[in-house]
């Protein structure tokens, strides 16, 4: 099983960005995802949004979905998707092998 | 709408480029106006809105209707042309904010019935002339920038 990657765009004036980091750090921490923090504060961080569309932070990308956090509700959702996520792939990794 | 560097420049309003405000031209002769997506971004967050003229009254071109405040950046918003200031965005006392939130809508700063003509450039005009400034070197809140993009955040204060 491999953890799911969250990217976060942040940039530094926007307040919800280190709210939706602490939080993703923490999942971060305690195994659930792996996750990237792109900064729009950097010219490599503006080029990164560029080139997947982001224009508003916090957004997050999930594989191809991208998501704007568009308040702390948002972030309360994507934390409860993700924390279903990585229980499923845990039930699945401990569930019985077929014979 | 053109969107240079990530800052929006809606078509139908006209700008003051060096000061970063538009104009609106509203239907009943009014002009409203704000602060552009570009000034937002270098300002920052608007921590205090004042007002020093209560509405109806009549101001001279140049003369001080508010006061913008951000933690690095403070700035005099001044009638564009003689008129009478009617109206004055009061929601911005209690959320500043909103000028970088909604830059070109909620954000809005006060409503002017002009006396004469707004001199202000608009359409390909403004859009030629505001891609010209955002090649320059910018100094913001964030430093001196020399690849400027404007900052879009939510808005998590009003949840």
């Amino acid at each position: 099983m491999t953890a799911t990657t969250v990217e976060l765009f942040t940039h530094p004036m926007c307040s919800g960005c280190q709210q939706a980091l602490t939080a993703l750090r923490n999942l971060e921490r305690a195994g659930r995802l792996t996750l990237v923090v792109t900064s729009l504060g950097s010219p490599l961080g503006r080029k990164r949004a560029t080139e997947v569309g982001v224009s508003v932070v916090p957004t997050v990308r999930l594989g191809t979905e991208l998501r704007l956090l568009d308040g702390p509700s948002d972030l309360r959702t994507l934390l409860a998707e993700l924390n279903d996520t990585s229980s499923d792939d845990a039930r699945s990794k401990a569930a019985p092998r077929g014979p | 709408m053109a969107v240079i560097r990530n800052c929006i420049l809606p078509d139908d309003l006209a700008y003051d480029i060096p000061q970063d405000q538009w104009a609106r031209f509203l239907p009943n002769g009014l002009l409203e106006f704000g602060v552009t997506d570009v000034g937002q971004t270098l300002a920052g967050k608007f921590q205090t809105i004042s007002f020093r003229r209560t509405p109806p009254q009549h101001v001279g071109s140049g003369r001080a209707i508010a006061l913008l405040e951000s933690a690095k950046w403070l700035s005099p918003f001044r009638a564009a042309v003689p008129g009478t200031v009617v109206a004055v965005n009061k929601e911005l006392l209690g959320r500043p904010a909103l000028v970088n939130f909604d830059p070109y809508g909620d954000g809005w700063v006060l409503r002017l019935r002009p006396d004469e003509p707004l001199p202000w450039i608009r359409g390909d005009a403004a859009r030629e002339e505001y891609s010209l400034r955002l090649q320059q070197t910018f100094r913001s809140v964030a430093g001196v920038n020399d690849d400027f993009w404007c900052v879009h955040c939510s808005d998590w204060d009003a949840t």
